[in-house]
């Protein structure tokens, strides 16, 4: 089974066969064979088994391999995966009752396609050569060999089938076939029956013969015994059909069929084909005389694969011609009616008047001596009168099996005559040449419209649904004729004058003329229309117009005939079409190259039977429009392979078993399957085809990529049924693609397949979430950012604010306690100076100590001022000040002072803060000093580097112990509360006896 | 009967002319100095003098919290202010702590003696200045509360905190209270000062 699934490949090679030309034509019998060969693509001319699956391919197993047919290309099937190279070779093939297709292949080996469920079966069979399977409604399958050998397979169980089951023995090929009630019929030796259950059970006893079997669809089997037809049923009846006798006595059948009609086909090993109907067999021509297949296709077309001349597709003709070989004295017709009695009369190109008559034209043929020997028209009148038109020999009537003379006759008396016409009235009309002139024989009278010569040859007459009588001439005027009313309406007139070849009315009240080289013209309720090969026309030389009963438009022209939709003109002038649609008759059909004869009128007949007749120059074309539209419905479209980049993604299996790295491709379910195609793509190429193998090259294709488009795009004729399209955005499709046929019906049917195209990452919405989101962010993140710049902005503004009021406040509080109290005491003491006046003694005390009072009062308000000035803002003038202060200070008290100040001091501002508490802290220790320390000596030092201002005062006094007195303590907690304010410190270093050490250290800060 | 007076000046001149100032008035017995406001405290209620003239810049007790102190022992005790600040907050903090008068340093000791009698008999003397004050504090409209007022001691505290630049954590350290009250104060700030943010805060706190 391992083997079975993997990739059962297509071969990569699809061929298509160049043109629509058959490869050879069979004229003028009733079956019309078209053959494919090897340079069409097909693989093998050697073709042993046909087969048709249930979408439509054709399988064609020949001994190079399988191959699947669409009526266009042969597509090869390699079997590589599932069985070894030995067995590729097909001998017999069979589509078995549950839609597989069973393959008994060279050197014996049996393979059965079912998708998933395919197998190959090798060993468990013998290596004899294959001959027969049928497959059984109870889910066996039966395969024979030659030599008799009959093997059954049920699910994978394979077993022999032997003498002691039934089988009879012998070396004869045991035949095998399977009827419509699925049981299994066997013919061996002369005997016939059914296989039950594995046994074979005897129904008749015939002649041992070789023997085929098919399946008959009135019950029972078709058996062909030697040469003999026989039907058999279940009750062991047999019917003797007859035989057929081929010119080689060793001939034997190969192959049997029963087609939907019920007649059987039976093809040989040397003298091809026969057809037995009611009437006996018949050959029927084929590429080759040894046929080794047979299938009908469900269009009722019968295959048979011959034996080195390729594959035979046989049909009945729609289209015959008759010539000569029918009896016509000559090829080319000129006029052409039918008479009451169904015998359709006519008159050669050379003058002859002819009749058919059982299938077969003869000359007429008058005993008496007024036989007109130069007929030009033929028409017939409801009275079956046949009136003949001629060459300077006037008009004639036939009625009854002679000539009778009628009134009026003297007026055509050697005239020529090429135009004839009986209207609905009654009347007979006739377009008479030197000198022109219409004549109408109406009751027995003649009325005469004469015309100028320069009209020429009057060669068309028609009569209109309005009762109007048109007349046509070959320089290209037309009239119409009402009454006693001759009107000129030559639609061209205003042009070069184009030779009108013929008219045709239509029951919707129009009138077509067919022009020689300006297409067809249509005057429709006083509007007139031209259509030409511009608009899609076949040709622009029309010769003959005749509708069929199926709405169509047929044409004899120049370039042969053709056929186009009544509709089609109509919508062609409402512009709802570009073009009209012309479907061509030609080789594809079995004719050969055909041009429409003109000249003499009635020329083209409709025959009560609804068979056209067209007169072409080497043969007269009797076109039997029925058969044409025989199984002729539009055909489904089949999705085959979606290719992104040239590669494959996905492909229809069908039988075949799937890829695993493709994805399959349903046979025409929408929205069953969801293509995903990369963003980075460059082109998806859909490949589909349609099965119609009656006319594969009429199929049109279009299709419509839903997501880009709405309307439909139709295909180029004769392309590779595929379409390539370019790069696809990001989002959902549906490709759709439908069929028509050779009659311009668009199937219901089409097939769809939904893509993806998955988005590029910066397409997801995930992304453009995230973009949103981080947009979002970062303004919000830019917009606080902004604000708090701002605010600290602000704040900073404020904290100088507060430090200002601070400063302000400080300096308020130093004038207060300062100044303000030696001011004060300056005024107490001159009050008490005031109350002392009278004791000079006292008085002199209080100035003195008023003096005093106001002398410190003055060098307070120096500190104060000292502080505050700007310009004293750098650590020099901070050092100067306070050095110069303990000079003079400790001068005054009698200590001895001895500065150590650094040589070059950093040029460092120091803020008023700063140098207010520095100086405070040094005058606090200086006075310590004075007060509690009864030194003689003080060494101030001041160190300066990098990192810190370091001030050291130093004395010789008698320190002090761990408990220094209150007011020791509080001036001490006062100078390291003021260092610590200003982000220093104060350590004070008492040694009872050897005095004490004050160091003062400020760390600068980055911005100081 | 003399009006016993003591005084409360941290400056030794002023102090000691006053002292003697005082002592010579005839309406006046001097009865004790202190240079401190602890010092006060300890010692004025033994004294128990009639009248208590207060400095209010005073090295560690303030004058206010002083006159504060003495009151409440001695509530009998006649508190004058005697200082060089003449700011609204001062007084008015001065009086309701239970000061009987407000009186500037500028004034003539023979008026400071004068305000001594008067405060003794019942008066509430005041320099011209501050009476002019205390008249214009109660003539004035009542301002809007402004949203910093709205604040709770507490919260009060830690914005005050904050503005100084320490971190929760410190504050809480401080004040002895856990992180998250911290925080949840700093909510209930937030809200009541109609900010975002602590920088915010602190703005509309030293702006205020």
């Amino acid at each position: 089974m391992k083997n079975v699934c993997r990739l059962l490949a297509l071969c990569a090679g699809v061929l298509f066969f160049a043109g629509n030309a058959p490869a050879a034509v069979e004229r003028d019998t009733e079956w019309l064979a078209r053959w494919w060969q090897t340079e069409e693509g097909l693989p093998d001319n050697t073709v042993n088994g046909l087969a048709q699956t249930e979408e439509g391919y054709l399988w064609i197993g020949t001994p190079t391999g399988l191959a699947r047919f669409d009526g266009i290309r042969f597509e090869n099937v390699s079997l590589t995966n599932l069985i070894a190279l030995p067995n590729h070779g097909i001998i017999t093939m069979q589509r078995g009752r549950h839609g597989a297709l069973w393959l008994a292949m060279d050197r014996g080996a049996l393979v059965r396609l079912a998708g998933t469920n395919s197998r190959a079966f090798v060993n468990e069979v013998t290596n004899l050569i294959p001959n027969g399977i049928a497959e059984g409604a109870d889910g066996t399958t039966l395969l024979s060999y030659r030599g008799g050998l009959v093997y059954r397979i049920r699910g994978d169980q394979v077993s022999q089938l032997r003498t002691n089951d039934g089988l009879p023995e012998g070396l004869d090929i045991c035949a095998l076939a399977t009827d419509g009630g699925g049981r299994v019929w066997w013919a061996k030796e002369g005997e016939i029956g059914i296989v039950t259950n594995g046994i074979f059970r005897v129904v008749q006893k015939l002649n041992p013969q070789p023997m085929r079997l098919t399946a008959a669809s009135e019950g029972g089997v078709w058996a062909c015994c030697g040469h003999q037809l026989l039907k058999c049923d279940e009750a062991g009846n047999v019917l003797d059909y007859g035989e057929f006798h081929p010119d080689n006595s060793g001939t034997v059948a190969t192959t049997m069929l029963e087609d939907k009609d019920g007649d059987v086909w039976i093809g040989t090993t040397y003298n091809g084909l026969y057809h037995h109907t009611d009437d006996g067999f018949q050959t029927v021509a084929t590429s080759h005389g040894a046929i080794l297949s047979l299938i009908e296709d469900r269009e009722g077309s019968i295959w048979a694969g011959t034996f080195g001349g390729g594959l035979n597709r046989i049909r009945p003709r729609a289209i015959t011609l008759d010539d000569e070989s029918a009896g016509l004295p000559f090829s080319s017709i000129e006029s052409i009616c039918e008479d009451t009695n169904g015998i359709v009369w006519a008159t050669t190109q050379n003058g002859v008047l002819v009749q058919k008559i059982n299938d077969h034209w003869q000359p007429f043929y008058n005993p008496g001596s007024d036989w007109p020997s130069n007929v030009t028209c033929v028409t017939a009148d409801p009275q079956n009168r046949i009136w003949i038109g001629t060459h300077n020999q006037g008009l004639f009537c036939w009625h009854d099996g002679k000539f009778i003379d009628f009134p009026g006759a003297e007026s055509f008396r050697n005239q020529t005559l090429h135009t004839l016409l009986i209207s609905r009235s009654g009347d007979l009309w006739a377009g008479q040449e030197t000198p022109n002139a219409i004549l109408c024989l109406h009751a027995g009278k003649v009325k005469k419209f004469p015309f100028p010569v320069n009209i020429r040859i009057f060669r068309a007459m028609i009569e209109d649904t309005a009762g109007n009588i048109w007349a046509a001439s070959s320089r290209g005027n037309l009239f119409r004729i009402h009454g006693d009313d001759i009107t000129e309406v030559t639609p061209r007139k205003s042009e070069t004058m184009t030779s009108i070849r013929c008219l045709y009315a239509t029951p919707d009240g129009a009138l077509w003329i067919g022009y020689a080289g300006a297409g067809v013209g249509r005057l429709k309720a006083g509007r007139y229309t031209e259509i030409d090969s511009g608009q899609g026309l076949f040709d622009n030389y029309v010769s003959h117009i005749v509708a069929d009963d199926q709405g169509w438009l047929w044409f004899g022209a120049n370039r042969g005939l053709f056929k186009v939709r009544l509709e089609d003109f109509e919508d062609c002038e409402a512009g709802k079409i570009s073009k009209v649609r012309s479907i061509h008759y030609g080789k594809g059909e079995g004719l050969p190259s055909l041009q429409a004869t003109f000249g003499d009128s009635p020329d083209v007949l409709r025959g009560r039977d609804g068979r056209l007749w067209i007169p072409m120059q080497t043969a007269l074309a009797v076109i039997d429009p029925e058969r044409i539209y025989e199984h002729n419905s539009p055909p489904a479209s089949l999705l085959t392979r979606v290719l992104v980049d040239d590669r494959v993604v996905a492909q229809y299996n069908g039988v075949l078993p799937p890829e695993p790295s493709f994805q399959a491709i349903p046979e025409a379910r929408r929205g069953a399957t969801r293509l995903k195609l990369p963003p980075d793509h460059r082109s998806v190429r859909f490949e589909f085809t349609a099965f119609d193998f009656s006319a594969p090259e009429n199929v049109r294709f279009r299709h419509r990529l839903d997501g880009v488009e709405s309307s439909w795009t139709e295909s180029e004729p004769n392309d590779a049924r595929a379409v390539i399209i370019q790069t696809l955005g990001y989002g959902d499709y549906d490709f759709e693609v439908a069929a028509c046929n050779g009659d311009g019906d668009w199937s219901q049917n089409t097939a769809t397949i939904a893509l993806t195209v998955t988005p590029f990452f910066w397409q997801t919405f995930w992304f453009r979430s995230l973009v949103v989101l981080a947009f979002t962010l970062s303004i919000i993140a830019v917009v606080r950012y902004v604000s708090f710049r701002r605010l600290r902005a602000q704040l900073r503004v404020l904290e100088q604010q507060a430090a200002l009021q601070r400063e302000r406040a400080r300096i308020a509080k130093d004038i207060h306690d300062d100044l303000g109290a030696n001011l004060t005491q300056i005024a107490y003491l001159g009050e008490l100076a005031n109350q002392d006046r009278e004791e000079p003694k006292l008085v002199g005390d209080r100035i003195r100590t008023i003096s005093a009072t106001a002398r410190q009062a003055v060098k307070a308000l120096d500190e104060i001022v000292w502080a505050v000035n700007p310009r004293n803002d750098t650590l020099a003038h901070l050092l100067d000040y306070a050095g110069q202060y303990a000079v003079d200070y400790l001068r005054t008290v009698g200590i001895r002072c001895r500065l150590d100040f650094p040589e070059s001091i950093p040029a460092r501002e120091l803020s008023t803060d700063l140098r207010h508490n520095l100086f405070l802290v040094v005058k606090e220790a200086l006075h310590n000093i004075f007060k509690h320390a009864n030194a003689t000596e003080v060494h101030l030092r001041v160190l300066v580097d990098e990192t810190a201002l370091k001030i050291v005062i130093e004395d010789n006094g008698c320190g002090f112990t761990d408990a220094p007195d209150n007011a020791l303590s509080d001036g001490l907690r006062n100078m390291k509360q003021r260092m610590a304010e200003v982000g220093g410190d104060c350590t004070i270093q008492g040694r009872v006896g050897s005095g004490t050490i004050v160091t003062v250290r400020l760390p600068w800060r980055n911005n100081d | 009967m003399r009006i016993s007076v003591s005084i409360v000046e941290d400056s030794r001149g002023t102090r000691e002319s006053l002292t003697e100032l005082l002592d010579r008035a005839p309406s006046l017995r001097f009865v004790s100095a202190h240079a401190n406001g602890e010092d006060a405290v300890e010692k004025i209620p033994g004294n128990a003098p009639d009248v208590v003239l207060m400095d209010i810049n005073l090295p560690k007790m303030n004058g206010i919290e002083c006159v504060h102190q003495i009151k409440e022992k001695l509530p009998k005790t006649h508190v004058l202010m005697l200082t060089t600040y003449e700011e609204g907050d001062l007084i008015f903090d001065s009086l309701r702590k239970g000061a009987s008068g407000y009186l500037l340093k500028n004034l003539p000791p023979a008026e400071l003696i004068s305000a001594i009698e008067q405060v003794h008999a019942g008066g509430a003397p005041m320099s011209m200045q501050i009476a002019r004050k205390v008249v214009t504090h109660f003539q004035q409209i009542k301002k809007p509360q402004s949203e910093v007022d709205k604040l709770t001691k507490r919260e009060h505290e830690i914005l005050a905190l904050l503005a100084k630049g320490f971190l929760y954590k410190e504050i809480a350290d401080q004040l002895g209270i856990s992180l998250s009250t911290v925080r949840a104060h700093l909510h209930t700030v937030y809200e009541k000062l109609h900010v975002q943010s602590r920088t915010e805060a602190v703005v509309k706190f030293l702006g205020r």
